[in-house]
Formats: structure tokens, C-alpha cells, sequence
């Protein structure tokens, strides 16, 4: 069984050419597995114990505010993205978005 | 110099996403870029503004996927947000499954396959049942096409295996991307196509030896056996500027001679991956209109560049099943950049490409037209709409100018109104499928592009990835991923009792296949058709 962290956190606001250059960083540590932030500065991290301390200095100096911090079995990480449980929360984000032609679906 | 789109690209250097600009400059389109760190970059990205801007009329957005895999993730870093995330605009039309890492060539360009001593990724008949049920869940449409890959997947023992359940998920369309050489045993051919492989999909970079040198000699015996097995086979040559673009009218005549079995052509410009110094990049690019442009002088004109179309042309075709069955259907919703395509036919010794008998424009605008006019209606006013466009197909034929063995009124009509795999099936049995499909490397990234994109892969951790992000940043998404589901090669011998490295690879003897009937009857006395 594999343990993985997830952190949801605020950071600073950054210019896109910012924020993309130290996600595609993180992201070449094999340990962490999703950085994404966008430029609102919401982000959102999911990475073995082991890259924890990396990532946390990475992101020390642009942190505002860490809003969630937990462990979760890989294993169920991953199950959700085979689980029909997906489909009706992005559902509500696609019709938001105004993405998608469901209604015949 | 003209501006005409403004995108996101990502510096070659440092990855970082930047700000990007499409323009037209001495009749040509270009990207430029500039890096606050690495500076300015700018690249080909196609030759010919006219035939850009005509097919760019066709560029629209798809359906998209509601059910991402990855609804969490915010998509604003794309490329780096992958997996799938909620704002990529097309569903997968076509979904790449590397079955193992594994290769029974060691091909000294290719960074995909395992080096001895590398760890092997196999991914288990569980993983790859709960991935392929994973695509078909996905809404509104599932993916009906998979292609297996590799490394070579003919290595894999149980491959008969999973094509069967493949088939039995639901998936229609199977193809096999493979070097073919193990596929020279006929029997094992047979094999395959029984279990429900519909199409090969095999490297072919030129019809001489010295280019082709991947597998050249064992072409010959692959027809032999697709023929004996009655499987189709799509040719896909890697084309690279002044290394093999005067072979595009070579490998043309050489599908036509075989369009007993070769289906198709598939010509991939060279995506230019890894760092590589600005003269190289010029001397070797070369985008869909540049290649389009030498297989017109190749062929003495008799493929042009006003017979090809960009892929989303054909976009009404979707619009009006979707409306007619009032059911989601495939889109193809590629970026027009992206790829373009044609047909041929053989009217006894004469090429006549599709357009020279079919006014293709307005038989899509009839379509169009009809869709527009069938949206709202009850199901049977739908259908007569739709028939009454069908009995209309007539009049975008030029019956004298026709290949005289085909019903093409028959033909088409059948497409629209029974819109299955078989009446489309019926359409390739007597032409060659010419397709254009241009992968984009650092240089030219074009997020516009990759948001479009709809061949996919995807990965035993429940992620699918657009192609030119997989490829293009195989350290964030292919490596990673593979190695957490990797055997070290010590678990692999452990698993695989006698199982070694060297056994798996493949040794020519071209003397032997130079001497054989199948060899001398392939590559000698090709008719020339120009």
C-alpha cells in the first residue's frame, strides 16, 4: 500500500509564465504526481511523504495560506479516476463551463 | 509580417508556458515565442498561408470530455495540467495503450523502448481491462478505437488475449502499431485478425532499402501474411526533410501496388524532439503543406494540394448523424493544423483522387445545411430530411468522371443513413486513405493544438494524455507513470522464468529475404502510376 499527501494550498499571485515554470519543476520530481496552480493562485499538490520537504520549500516563499493537508491510499486516489463517481461532479463543472452537449447523453 | 492568432506555447528550455504568436510571413506561417529567460524562438509551423487559412474555416470546438479523470485539476497550466482535466475540447477519437516497453529492434532515434538492464513496463491483463473500461465510460462518447503500442506489443505473449477482450468491451476499431516483423508468420497473423485486430499499423519510411532501413526487407513477407489473413494494413511513414521527402511519391505508388491489403497512408512530419540547434531544425522540418506540395511534384500532379482537407472538414458529417440519430457521435474536432487527408481511387490504371469526381465542399454544405435544418425537428421529419439529402448525393457527382467500378451514389448514401462501421468500411475497400498528421515538438507547441487534440493515451494510473503532451513531456507523464508500474528487470526473470533480454530481439538475415519469391515480387516491376 502507497501512501500519498495531498495539499490544497493558497499561494501569491503570479504571472502564468511564473506559476508554470515552478509546476513543470515540481512535476520533474518523480515523487510528486499533480502540481497544479492556476492564476488565482489556488493549487493544489499531491506527492509521496518523501518529496514533502522539497515541495514545501519550493513553494515557502509564495505560500498565503495551506487550506488542506491529508494522507490518502494511492490506491484510492487512482480508483476514483476508473469510478463512474467522477462523472457528476465534473458534470456540473462542464455544464458551467458550457462544454458540453450532453443532453442526449 | 502578419499576425494572425495570438496562443500559448511553452519555452524549449525551461518549459515554462509563454505567450505566443501564429504569423504569416513570405507565404508561409511561423510561431514566435520569447522567454523571459532563454529569449526569442521561432519555428515553422506550415508552409502555405493560403492553404492555412482556407482550412482554418473548418477549425471548431468538440463536445469535450464530461467526465474527466482529473475534474480536480484547474487546466490552467496546459499542458502541465493533464490527464485528462476539465477544459480539453475534443473527446479521444483514437486512444494509443503502450502494452510494453519492450522491443525487438533497438532503432538508435527511438527513447521508447527498454535498454537492457532498464525496467520493464508491462502493464497486467487486470490493468489493461480496467483502463479499456475506463474509456468507455467516458460521456458523451466513449472512444470505440484503441490502438495498441509499445515497445513492440506483438512481444506480448497474451496479446491474442487482449484483443479478445478488447473486442468484447465494445471497442469496434483495433489496430496494432508494430514494426510487423512478427508478423511474417502467417499463421499468428490470422491469429490476430480473428481475435479482432481491424488494421496494422506499420512503419514504412520509403520504398528504398537505404531509408527504409527499419523494416524493408520484411515488408514483403507482411503483406504475404496480412493477404493470407485478410488484414488490412495502414503504412505510416515518419517524413524528414532532406532524408526521405522525395520518397512520398514512391511510398504512394508502392500502397497502390498492394491496394489489395494497404488501406492507407498515413505520412507523420517529423515532430523534432529533444533540444536541437536552430540550422538542424530548418534543415529537417517539414510541415503538412510541404510534404502535400513534394508528393504534387512527385506524382506529376496527379495528387494535388486542393485534393486534401484539414480533418475537422468533415465535422458536418458528425453534426448531421448527431442531430439525424439525435445521439452523441464521434466529432472530429482536431485542431485543422493538425492533420489533413484525401482519398484515391485506382480507375483501372489512373489515380482519380476524391475530389476530382465528388464536389466534396458542397456535399458538406448539404450535410451542414441539413443538420441545421433537422435540429428541433420530430424523429420522423429528421429522417425524411435525412433522406431527402440522401437522394441529393447524386448531384455532387460527376458520374463521367467516377471510377466506373464503383456506385459512389449507392456508397455515400448507405453512410449517411446506416452510419456504421461496415458502410464505412465499404468505402476503404477500393480506395487508399492518403492522411496527413503532423505531432508538434517543443518548437512549434501550439496549446490551441493540443487542446483540440484526439488521439490519446492512456496509463494504468487512470490518466489519458493528448499525444503531443505525452510525447512531448514524456518526464511528466509517460516516465513517471510507467515507472511506478515498472518491473525491475531481477522481478521481471523472477516472473518470466528463461526470459532474457537478447532473446527478445530480432536478427535480420537479409540474404535469405532478398532471395525470397515474396521479396523479389514485392519490390520488382512496380507499375508506375505517373
Amino acid at each position: 500500500m502507497m501512501i500519498v499527501k495531498i495539499l490544497r494550498a493558497k499561494l501569491k499571485k503570479l504571472k502564468q509564465e511564473e506559476f508554470s515554470l515552478l509546476q513543470y519543476n515540481l512535476l520533474l520530481n518523480k515523487k510528486i504526481f499533480v502540481a497544479s496552480i492556476d492564476e488565482k493562485g489556488e493549487a493544489f499538490f499531491v506527492f509521496l511523504p518523501e518529496a514533502e520537504k522539497e515541495l514545501k520549500e519550493k513553494i515557502s516563499k509564495i505560500v498565503e495560506k495551506i487550506e488542506d493537508e491529508r494522507e490518502e491510499n494511492y490506491e484510492t486516489l487512482t480508483a476514483r479516476r476508473f469510478s463512474p463517481e467522477r462523472t457528476k461532479k465534473a458534470k456540473a463543472i462542464n455544464e458551467r463551463l458550457k462544454l458540453s452537449n450532453c443532453e442526449n447523453s | 509580417m502578419k499576425v494572425i492568432e495570438k496562443t500559448k506555447s511553452v519555452c524549449p528550455i525551461c518549459k515554462r508556458v509563454i505567450d505566443a504568436e501564429i504569423f504569416e510571413e513570405n507565404g508561409e506561417v511561423k510561431i514566435r515565442k520569447t522567454c523571459p529567460e532563454h529569449g526569442e524562438f521561432v519555428d515553422k509551423y506550415w508552409e502555405d498561408y493560403e492553404l492555412y487559412k482556407k482550412m482554418m474555416k473548418y477549425k471548431f470546438d468538440g463536445p469535450g470530455v464530461e467526465n474527466p479523470q482529473l475534474p480536480e485539476l484547474s487546466g490552467a497550466n496546459c499542458p502541465f495540467d493533464c490527464g485528462l482535466c476539465k477544459l480539453h475540447l475534443s473527446h479521444p477519437l483514437l486512444v494509443n495503450m503502450v502494452l510494453t516497453n519492450r522491443c525487438h529492434l533497438s532503432c538508435w532515434y527511438c527513447f521508447f523502448y527498454a535498454k537492457e538492464g532498464q525496467p520493464i513496463y508491462e502493464p497486467s491483463i487486470e490493468q489493461i481491462e480496467k483502463m479499456l473500461k475506463m474509456l468507455r465510460s467516458l460521456k458523451p462518447v466513449a472512444p470505440n478505437a484503441i490502438q495498441y503500442t509499445g515497445g513492440e506489443p506483438t512481444l506480448r505473449k497474451d496479446l491474442v488475449e487482449i484483443i479478445q477482450l478488447t473486442k468484447k468491451l465494445g471497442f469496434t476499431h483495433i489496430q496494432l502499431n508494430t514494426t510487423g516483423i512478427n508478423l511474417m508468420d502467417k499463421e499468428y497473423t490470422k491469429k490476430l485478425k480473428d481475435a479482432g485486430v481491424n488494421v496494422l499499423y506499420m512503419s514504412f519510411d520509403g520504398v528504398d532499402k537505404n531509408i527504409n532501413t527499419k523494416n524493408h526487407w520484411e515488408v514483403p513477407y507482411i503483406l504475404e501474411s496480412a493477404r493470407y489473413a485478410k488484414l488490412g494494413i495502414v503504412l505510416v511513414p515518419t517524413v524528414i526533410n532532406t532524408w526521405n521527402d522525395h520518397e512520398l511519391g514512391n511510398i504512394i505508388n508502392f500502397g497502390l501496388n498492394n491496394i489489395d491489403i494497404v488501406r492507407a497512408v498515413n505520412f507523420q512530419p517529423v515532430s523534432l524532439v529533444g533540444r536541437m540547434p536552430k540550422e538542424q531544425r530548418e534543415k529537417f522540418r517539414i510541415t503538412i503543406p510541404g510534404a502535400i506540395k513534394k508528393i504534387e511534384e512527385q506524382t506529376n500532379g496527379a495528387i494535388t494540394k486542393e485534393d486534401w482537407y484539414a480533418i475537422p472538414f468533415v465535422g458536418a458529417v458528425s453534426k448531421f448523424v448527431e442531430v439525424l440519430t439525435g445521439k452523441p457521435t464521434y466529432e472530429f474536432s482536431a485542431h485543422p493544423a493538425c492533420g489533413m487527408a484525401t482519398y484515391v481511387f485506382l480507375d483501372e490504371d489512373k489515380v482519380i483522387p476524391i475530389t476530382r469526381f465528388i464536389d466534396v465542399e458542397g456535399l458538406i454544405q448539404l450535410l451542414d445545411s441539413s443538420a441545421d435544418e433537422m435540429s428541433g425537428k420530430a424523429s420522423w421529419e429528421r429522417k425524411l430530411i435525412a433522406a431527402k439529402a440522401a437522394l441529393q448525393v447524386g448531384k455532387y457527382i460527376d458520374k463521367q468522371k467516377a471510377p466506373k467500378s464503383i456506385n459512389f451514389e449507392k456508397l455515400l448514401a448507405n453512410i449517411l443513413v446506416k452510419h456504421t462501421y461496415s458502410a464505412l468500411g465499404a468505402f476503404h475497400v477500393k480506395t487508399l486513405f492518403l492522411g496527413m498528421m503532423h505531432f508538434m515538438d517543443e518548437y512549434n507547441y501550439d496549446i490551441e493544438r493540443v487542446k483540440r487534440c484526439v488521439i490519446h493515451y492512456v496509463q494504468p494510473d487512470g490518466s489519458e494524455v493528448p499525444f503531443c503532451t505525452f510525447n512531448v513531456f514524456p518526464e511528466l507523464y509517460r516516465d513517471k507513470v510507467q515507472e511506478l508500474y515498472s518491473y525491475k528487470p531481477e522481478e521481471w526473470k523472477k516472473l518470466h522464468p528463461g526470459w532474457d533480454y537478447q532473446k527478445d530481439k530480432y536478427h535480420r538475415d537479409i540474404e535469405k529475404l532478398e532471395k525470397g519469391e515474396a521479396y523479389k515480387k514485392t519490390y520488382s516491376n512496380l507499375k508506375k502510376f505517373w
